[in-house]
């Protein structure tokens, strides 16, 4: 299938086990009479990359009609300013995530995979383009509603955990009953993260890994339809590495939450349903996987 | 869980919150419990005038008839009006005891308030005498209390023990500017006591307006009304705010209520800045935090909120704790030290409105404060947030560009930067100082002052040992006869009535005969000759009257009603008599008789002197020096009360900043300390930043002193003219006490720089 004409900067890719034909039975979602096609993939091996021309090329989406596209990115740039300078974090970025999808974003320090975070979770806003998300444009949001959005629907897996140093496990898990009504008993959150017994210990206390439980407790407590994570893995040791990846691939598997994960690891892309790589503040590809591997196979 | 969270918060920083606590506590206690204590005051006061129905118009002449009476009562407004004579005496038994001495029909108006024996009445026998007088020279109801005046004794049988609301406060001619109860007493007797009733002449008439009337402009009125009716230029007609007694208490209580908002102020002031610096440090410190919580999805009204409430909880803590602490302890400690100078019943702290809308706006000030405070952090987007601050941009002022800049070595460059880099904080560090020293200058001067006055009065103007104080009996006679006995020099004193352009003042006239024993000061307190053929006028009385030398002024002496209209010759600094000086020929250039009322002598007076009938005291003034310290309860506990908060103030503030800026400092020391710098080099650096902002701290500090000494000394009454005067040795002490504080608490931290762990500090921020 083939996507409507792409700008400069875009990344196009071709999935050649794929038939262009399947363009037909694209929906469209979009208010904003932009077509919004959720990817199929039939396809029984890993994709293979056609075409990886930075400025024009075309890209085929395989169509899957059980999911729902969750998030869709057009053109979105954002641009940071600097006296006379101009400089863009990321530029004409295009994609689309499923719901229910685990996706890993991967590329190298600087490359904007961060800010594609930020703004699929609400936390910066975009200087040009548009995100959808479930069909409600999240650029036209202001403040307050794109609080309620992170509040609503995002669960945030930090590098460095972010857990409130002056609350205990618990308690940072139970901080999100202010936030959202109808979160998941903390006690129940912890022990599905396998910290039932550490609950009332402060951060400081824990090991590295069982603070991103915690974090991980704190960020599905709120059952979010949008699990991002940013480095998940980034300040733990391989095993306690692989015990997180193996939590967060369960999520997307077993309780069907889209999962995003930001990281510089190549290895981790083995793991998702969805690749996308980013490099110099643009998309470079993306990349169904048919066969994603399980988390515990993972070596690093 | 936020309240949580912000309990631990406080909890980890306790000790900037515990200082802003401190602060804002001392300060609503400060506040509170003077405006309390003060309230408490004039609310007793004007119980105690009311219910014993206090006159509103005081009439002094030469003498009043029941004519008079019939006179005054018809002037419209008043309500009453009763007679009195009211003269001095002396009490032998009792160390010689000045008295005043009060003989009186009725006692509608200035009703006595009896303590014990019977109530007063008419055409009694016996004599009603004050509480303390009687208490502290042990004299019971049934006692005979004997008493002179002039040459005569009146023996009398105590009948009662009372106050009198027109005697709150009072002093005798020895004591001049501090009460002695115990050797100044009060005595209220019918006319049937005095000697000779059907000659005795009344001196006084009291004057009760009707309460429907008794606001300031009907008063004038009526004061009017009243010297129309009479028609005598003899009188004077006085009202409250011209009586020693009324005016003193209130002065005294305005003073403290100014008093109390001052200090109040810069505590408060102080609590401000460290909310603002705490805060805004905090916030910073928790700049990931903030950023985490919005990722989560609070939304930035509950975040502020949060943060907000450190502030509130802090500040409404210590405003609340203070107010109360306030009210509690301040009141019924210096308002118990009223009772050695104020006969005044039932005083005790009264809570006004005012303090509960102080109380509120403080909290609502420092509420706000910590939400300017902290709204930086919060304005960015989470993204923004989560990330470490972007370095601050340095700009290079225009110093940092100059040559001079260049020369300086690195600590100097280091700790001017820092300096800049923390205005706040450095602006604090010098308020703290600067409020300790100003009031350990403030504290020490009054003692300077105080002295400084006693020097003056006793050592300068008047260099006589002995004061001879003659009775109405002694004439010219034996008055020269004295003085030729003692080598001494004869005075007049006189009270008078100054007039010009409406405003009305009562002050004293001193006519000084040949001598060597009266001095005057000019303006700036230089020696100067007073003008043979002139007569000069206080400096404090020609303000008053707003003169200036050159001006005339129409004046009477009380009890004459000749009306003088002459000119001022000279202006002249007196500190404790306000009014004019002149000598004997001028006096009797005006055809005025010279009568003496002293002698000054500096040749020993025999005790034996003091029973002729012509002489009423010797005031010996080195004797007089020494009790005059003795009565300064209340200003030394002011003192006391100024140095104490003085320290407080230094250590609090300046600990507060230390923990401030040592936290933010970390990471450069451990950068220095890597780079090869010693621990007692790091030290110096340290010490130098904490070495300015001390001596501007004191130099601003003393100004503010001498500032705040001056509108102490300015404001203690309109009869005292007190001289600022800051000696020496004051100004070292408090420059050495501020240094010994500020180096204490910054040796505190310097020390901390050995406890320093390279390793740790140089970690990534979490």
């Amino acid at each position: 299938m083939f996507r409507k004409k792409n700008t400069p900067g875009e990344i196009e890719f071709i999935d050649i086990e794929n038939d262009p034909t399947l363009d037909k039975k694209t929906k469209k979602k979009s208010k904003a009479k932009k077509s919004m096609e959720p990817a199929k993939t039939e396809a029984k091996k890993p994709v293979k990359i056609v075409a990886e021309k930075p400025a024009k090329t075309e890209s085929v989406e395989p169509i899957n009609e059980d999911k729902q596209v969750l998030i869709e990115f057009k053109d979105v740039c954002k641009k940071y300013v600097q006296g006379d300078n101009e400089f863009y974090a990321l530029k004409d970025a295009s994609l689309t995530i499923n719901e229910g999808e685990m996706v890993v974003i991967l590329g190298p320090s600087g490359a904007g995979k961060s800010t594609l975070l930020n703004l699929l979770g609400g936390m910066d806003s975009a200087s040009g383009g548009h995100i959808w998300f479930d069909g409600e444009d999240l650029t036209t949001f202001n403040d307050n509603k794109l609080t309620a959005y992170r509040a609503q629907n995002v669960g945030v897996v930090f590098q460095f955990y972010n857990l409130i140093p002056t609350l205990t496990a618990y308690e940072n898990v139970a901080l999100m009953k202010d936030i959202k009504d109808g979160t998941t008993d903390p006690k129940e959150a912890l022990a599905a993260v396998g910290l039932a017994e550490h609950m009332h210990q402060f951060p400081s206390q824990m090991s590295g890994g069982e603070q991103q439980r915690t974090s991980i407790a704190r960020a599905l407590a709120k059952n979010p339809r949008l699990l991002l994570c940013d480095e998940p893995t980034g300040a733990l040791d391989t095993d306690t590495g692989r015990e997180v990846l193996r939590l967060l691939q369960l999520m997307s598997r077993e309780k069907k939450r889209t999962v995003v994960m930001v990281t510089h690891n190549s290895l981790f892309a083995d793991i998702a349903d969805t690749v996308i790589r980013v490099k110099n503040g643009g998309i470079k590809s993306i990349v169904h996987n048919e066969t994603p591997k399980d988390a515990s196979e993972v070596q690093w | 869980m936020l309240a949580r969270k912000m309990w631990r918060d406080l909890l980890k920083n306790k000790t900037q919150f515990i200082s802003i606590f401190l602060m804002s506590m001392l300060g609503m206690m400060i506040f509170v419990g003077i405006d309390a204590e003060s309230a408490g005051g004039a609310y007793a006061a004007n119980k105690y005038y009311k219910q014993y129905n206090l006159c509103d118009i005081w009439i002094q002449g030469a003498g009043f008839s029941d004519d008079d009476v019939r006179t005054a009562e018809k002037v419209t407004g008043v309500k009453a009006v009763e007679k009195r004579l009211a003269v001095t005496g002396t009490a032998e038994k009792y160390d010689n005891a000045y008295m005043y001495i009060n003989f009186m029909n009725t006692n509608d108006i200035n009703r006595l308030m009896l303590y014990e024996g019977e109530p007063f009445e008419e055409d009694a026998q016996g004599v009603w005498l004050q509480e303390w007088f009687a208490r502290t020279n042990r004299i019971s109801v049934g006692d005979t209390f004997t008493m002179k005046i002039d040459s005569i004794k009146i023996d009398a049988v105590v009948r009662g023990i009372v106050d009198a609301p027109d005697y709150v406060y009072y002093v005798s001619e020895a004591d001049m500017m501090y009460p002695n109860y115990e050797k100044c007493g009060l005595a209220f007797m019918s006319p049937e006591m005095y000697p000779d009733p059907s000659h005795m002449i009344y001196n006084q008439l009291i004057v009760d307006v009707r309460d429907d009337m008794s606001d300031d402009d009907s008063i004038d009125n009526i004061k009017q009304h009243l010297e129309a009716a009479f028609d005598r230029d003899d009188i004077a007609v006085t009202d409250r705010d011209q009586n020693l007694s009324f005016a003193t208490f209130d002065a005294e209580v305005k003073q403290h209520q100014a008093m109390g908002l001052m200090f109040a102020a810069i505590f408060l002031a102080i609590a401000l800045l460290g909310i603002v610096t705490t805060m805004a440090r905090v916030t910073a410190s928790q700049r990931t935090i903030i950023g985490t919580m919005k990722a989560l999805g609070f939304s930035k009204p509950r975040i502020t909120f949060h943060y907000v409430s450190y502030g509130f909880a802090i500040s409404a803590a210590g405003s609340i704790f203070g107010g109360w602490l306030g009210y509690m302890t301040l009141p019924p400690w210096i308002l118990g030290m009223f009772k050695g100078s104020y006969l005044l019943p039932d005083l005790k702290g009264r809570v006004t409105k005012l303090d509960v809308i102080a109380t509120i706006v403080a909290i609502i000030v420092s509420t706000l404060v910590s939400f300017i405070s902290c709204r930086k952090e919060l304005k960015d987007p989470p993204a923004v947030t989560l990330k470490p601050p972007a370095p601050k941009k340095v700009k290079h002022s225009a110093f940092e560009k100059s040559r001079l800049w260049l020369k300086l070595d690195f600590s100097t460059q280091w700790n001017i930067r820092d300096v800049m880099r923390n205005k706040l904080r450095s602006l604090m560090g010098i308020m703290g100082v600067m409020g300790c020293s100003m009031l350990l200058v403030c504290g020490f001067g009054c003692f300077d002052s105080v002295n400084g006055l006693v020097d003056k009065l006793y050592g300068e103007l008047m260099t006589a040992s002995n004061k001879i104080v003659l009775s109405s009996e002694a004439g010219y006679d034996y008055a020269y006869d004295l003085s030729s006995r003692y080598k001494g020099q004869m005075i007049q004193e006189a009270s008078v009535e100054f007039v010009s352009d409406n405003v009305k003042k009562s002050g004293s006239a001193t006519i000084i005969d040949k001598g060597n024993y009266m001095h005057i000061q000019d303006k700036n307190l230089k020696p100067v000759k007073l003008n043979p053929n002139g007569i000069a006028m206080t400096n404090k009385m020609a303000t008053l009257l707003k003169l200036k030398e050159g001006d005339f002024v129409r004046w009477h002496l009380v009890g004459d009603d000749e009306w003088q209209y002459t000119r001022i010759t000279q202006i002249y600094r007196d500190p404790s008599v306000q009014g004019i000086t002149m000598a004997r020929p001028v006096y009797e250039g005006l055809e005025y008789k010279f009568r003496p009322t002293s002698v000054l002598t500096n040749m020993s007076v025999p005790d034996e002197l003091t029973d002729e009938d012509e002489v009423s005291s010797v005031l010996n003034i080195a004797h007089m020096k020494e009790s005059f310290s003795e009565t300064m309860e209340i200003m030394n506990s002011m003192v006391y009360v100024m140095v104490f908060g003085a320290v407080l103030l230094g250590v609090v503030v300046l600990y507060n900043l230390g923990v401030l800026s040592f936290v933010e400092k970390t990471r450069e020391v451990a950068t220095l300390k890597v780079l090869g710098f010693r621990s007692s080099k790091i030290r110096s650096i340290l010490q130098k930043q904490n070495i300015w902002l001390t001596v501007i701290g004191i130099a601003v500090g003393l100004y503010c002193g001498w500032g705040l000494l001056y509108i102490i000394c300015t404001t203690v009454s309109e009869t005292l003219d007190m001289f600022p005067i800051i000696n020496l040795p004051t100004y070292i002490y408090s420059i050495g006490g501020t240094f010994l504080v500020s180096t204490a608490v910054n040796f505190m931290f310097s020390g901390k720089v050995k406890t320093i762990d390279m390793v740790d500090a140089l970690k990534g921020v979490e």
